[in-house]
């Protein structure tokens, strides 16, 4: 079966800090995996790399059997990526931004209306959208821009923090969203530091800690194997980091 | 549309915004209604009349005469009517106003003071006994000063000519009571001499001072014109890569289907439309300031280069259009490549320091001195800047010569292609999202 993202032994330095250490993982086509780990663990930096951001000193990452090293220009065409501190355009209304974004995924006009509609939908911003993005707050500002990341329906949908900064309720839409677009086949990689909701979310899980992935598999098996009740409590045990 | 389009319209989307609109309209405005104000003030100077208080100890013929060469008239009028002078030298309109109240110079100033009067001229006992016998006389003149604007130091120095025309005056009519037979104005100034200038195969009237002076005023338009877009797109270009920094959003753009290259061609042309734009205003304002500066009467009579000969054509236009579009290519790119090195908006501002010092030095240097008479280190700094290059050419294809403007145009593509090379080498790495200067010292 082809991978939707290969990585092995992922190795990044800043410097003299080694920020991955070894990461190796999988993710199969159409599933939605999380990444979680707690601040500074690698997990930014691991994402970054997929999303041929950030180069790596060592170790290999295939995108749907495309080499990221050789196909840089390739993957980027089949990946989306919603970095975790991220902005949009100040001067241009989230409407305006969404067409930008849509062109370089659209073929025509009639295409490009198709793919700002879904994300309007997807931002649920009302009349705001018509508004320039310097008026919104910093939820509709994130709304706008997960909007803006699952617009394409990218083969690979890379999501840096995807509900962080927003609340309860629209996190909980956010997450039906990502589910829904999962049934269309698109593959998920999600990193978070909140574990329940990667919990509730993803289909497997690896727990990434001071740039290694310890441990890796579906939420219910890792509860049983470390014989907890959730995923707070498989990280401490994994990792040994025990409040 | 084309990725390229895409981002060359946001480009000018993002930065040509209400804010900078507003700021263009009243920069406008400013300018107009500066280059009026000072406009009228000018022309209201130049056709002013010039009031003089004149203390006359002397009270002879000859301290009388002077009365009638400034005014025109006999000297029993003078001092109460406003006259319209003869002289060309002399200012168009001379009011005198004769002291009579004192003998005192102290007093006679506080009176010419307290009548608003900027000049008192004394014209002290014996002025007239001297000039008879063949001595120097002194007349003594007094500029009082109430401000030091540009309008105040034009009344000064009105003053030289009026001193010149009445030395003059003085010889003549001297002479012509001993010599009463001859032509006095043959006698002083014997010479009368007509200048010329060879431009090419053109032969016209004309002094060398005046072709100087026309090539340092007209062909400093290009220069200036240059220096004021490279500053304006340097800036935008910096800008907007920091801002994109700042916001966040290059991230976001450096993983969509686009090719650097196009990121990049995109960026550089939207920041030169909005730059050019922005230095059309600022030229548009400047010259109709300064051009309110020159007297109404002095414009109409002003010689161009296309008088004297020195025309280009069409061939010389486009030699001079691709140096200067290379030229601003070049600082787009260079404006990036610091781009790329500030982290924010704040940082940014500063970064553009050496593009502005790069467009300065050329535009000063060659504004004051010939190329071809500067030392060889001079000429070799001049020719390593890429700016310099079309103000070299704006000169040299005056004259018909092409090569100077040719290998500057080479030097310009061979430097573009080395800055975009290293471009795009910093874009395909992640150096464009984590390059940043810092000053502080390795441990």
């Amino acid at each position: 079966m082809l991978l939707a993202l290969e990585v092995k032994n992922l190795v990044k330095y800043y410097g003299d800090f080694k920020a991955l250490d070894g990461v190796s993982f999988e993710v199969e086509k159409g599933e939605i995996f999380g990444l979680i780990g707690p601040n500074a663990a690698g997990k930014s930096t691991t994402l970054k790399i997929i999303a041929t951001l950030l180069s790596f000193d060592s170790g290999n990452i295939s995108v749907f059997g495309n080499d990221l090293l050789k196909n840089r220009q390739k993957i980027r065409s089949i990946i989306s990526y919603l970095p975790e501190e991220a902005g949009a355009y100040k001067n241009l209304s989230g409407q305006d931004y969404l067409n930008f974004i849509a062109s370089f995924y659209s073929k025509n006009q009639e295409e490009r209306d198709l793919l700002v509609k879904k994300a309007e939908e997807i931002a649920d911003l009302g009349e705001k959208i018509k508004e320039k993005a310097s008026t919104y707050s910093k939820g509709m500002i994130r709304k706008l821009l997960l909007a803006r990341a699952l617009m394409p329906e990218a083969k690979l949908t890379i999501l840096d923090e995807p509900t962080s900064g927003l609340d309860v309720l629209n996190s909980i839409k956010i997450r039906n969203i990502i589910k829904k677009f999962r049934e269309k086949g698109i593959t998920f990689l999600i990193s978070s530091h909140n574990m329940l909701e990667v919990e509730y979310l993803c289909d497997r899980i690896a727990l990434i800690d001071k740039g290694k992935i310890v441990e890796s598999g579906k939420a219910k098996d890792l509860e049983e194997k470390y014989q907890v009740q959730n995923m707070e409590e498989v990280f401490e045990k994994a990792t040994n980091h025990y409040v | 549309m084309s990725n390229f389009f895409v981002i060359f319209k946001k480009e000018i989307r993002e930065t040509l915004n209400k804010q900078l609109i507003f700021s263009l309209a009243f920069t406008i405005l400013i300018f107009i209604f500066l280059g009026q104000m000072i406009g009228s003030q000018i022309d209201k100077e130049a056709t002013k009349e010039v009031s003089i208080a004149l203390l006359d100890l002397d009270q002879t013929p000859t301290s009388n005469e002077i009365k009638t060469i400034l005014t025109g008239l006999p000297a029993s009028q003078a001092n109460t009517t406003e006259n319209i002078n003869e002289d060309k030298n002399l200012p168009s309109k001379i009011k005198i106003t004769e002291i009579t109240e004192t003998q005192e110079r102290e007093k006679a100033i506080e009176i010419a003071k307290a009548k608003n009067l900027s000049t008192l001229i004394f014209i002290p006992q014996g002025f007239e006994t001297n000039l008879q016998k063949g001595e120097k006389t002194k007349l003594e003149v007094f500029s009082i000063f109430k401000d030091f604007s540009l309008v105040a130091a034009t009344s000064a120095g009105q003053i030289e000519t009026i001193i010149q025309a009445l030395n003059k005056s003085l010889s003549e009519a001297y002479f012509q009571k001993t010599l009463p037979n001859v032509n006095i104005k043959n006698i002083l100034n014997p010479i009368e001499v007509k200048n010329s200038i060879v431009i090419k195969d053109k032969i016209q009237e004309g002094s060398p001072e005046m072709v100087i002076g026309l090539i340092s005023s007209q062909a400093a338009f290009v220069p200036m014109i240059l220096m004021i877009i490279i500053i304006y797109c340097g800036t935008i270009m910096i800008t907007s890569m920091a801002t994109e920094k700042e916001n966040k959003t290059l991230e976001t753009l450096l993983t969509m289907p686009i090719k650097r290259e196009t990121i990049i061609m995109g960026k550089m042309a939207g920041a030169a439309v909005v730059g050019f734009l922005m230095a059309a205003v600022y030229m548009f304002g400047f010259n109709y300031y300064f051009n309110s500066m020159i007297p109404s009467e002095e414009a109409t009579t002003t010689l161009t280069l296309t008088d004297l000969g020195l025309k280009m054509g069409p061939l010389e236009y486009l030699i001079l259009g691709i140096s200067i579009f290379c030229s601003i290519l070049v600082a787009l790119a260079l404006s990036m490549f610091l781009g790329v090195f500030s982290e924010d908006t704040k940082s940014a501002q500063s970064m553009i320091a050496p593009i502005a010092i790069l467009a300065m030095v050329p535009f000063f240097l060659l504004m004051f001195q010939d190329f071809g008479e500067m030392p060889i280190i001079m000429k070799i700094i001049l020719c390593i800047i890429p700016f310099s290059h079309p103000i070299l050419a704006s000169r040299t294809l005056l004259f018909g010569e092409y090569q100077t403007a040719l290998l500057g145009v080479l030097y310009l593509i061979i430097l573009l292609g080395i800055i975009v090379f290293f471009l795009l080498k910093i874009f395909n790495t992640d150096k464009v999202l984590t390059a940043k200067f810092s000053f502080k010292k390795k441990r």
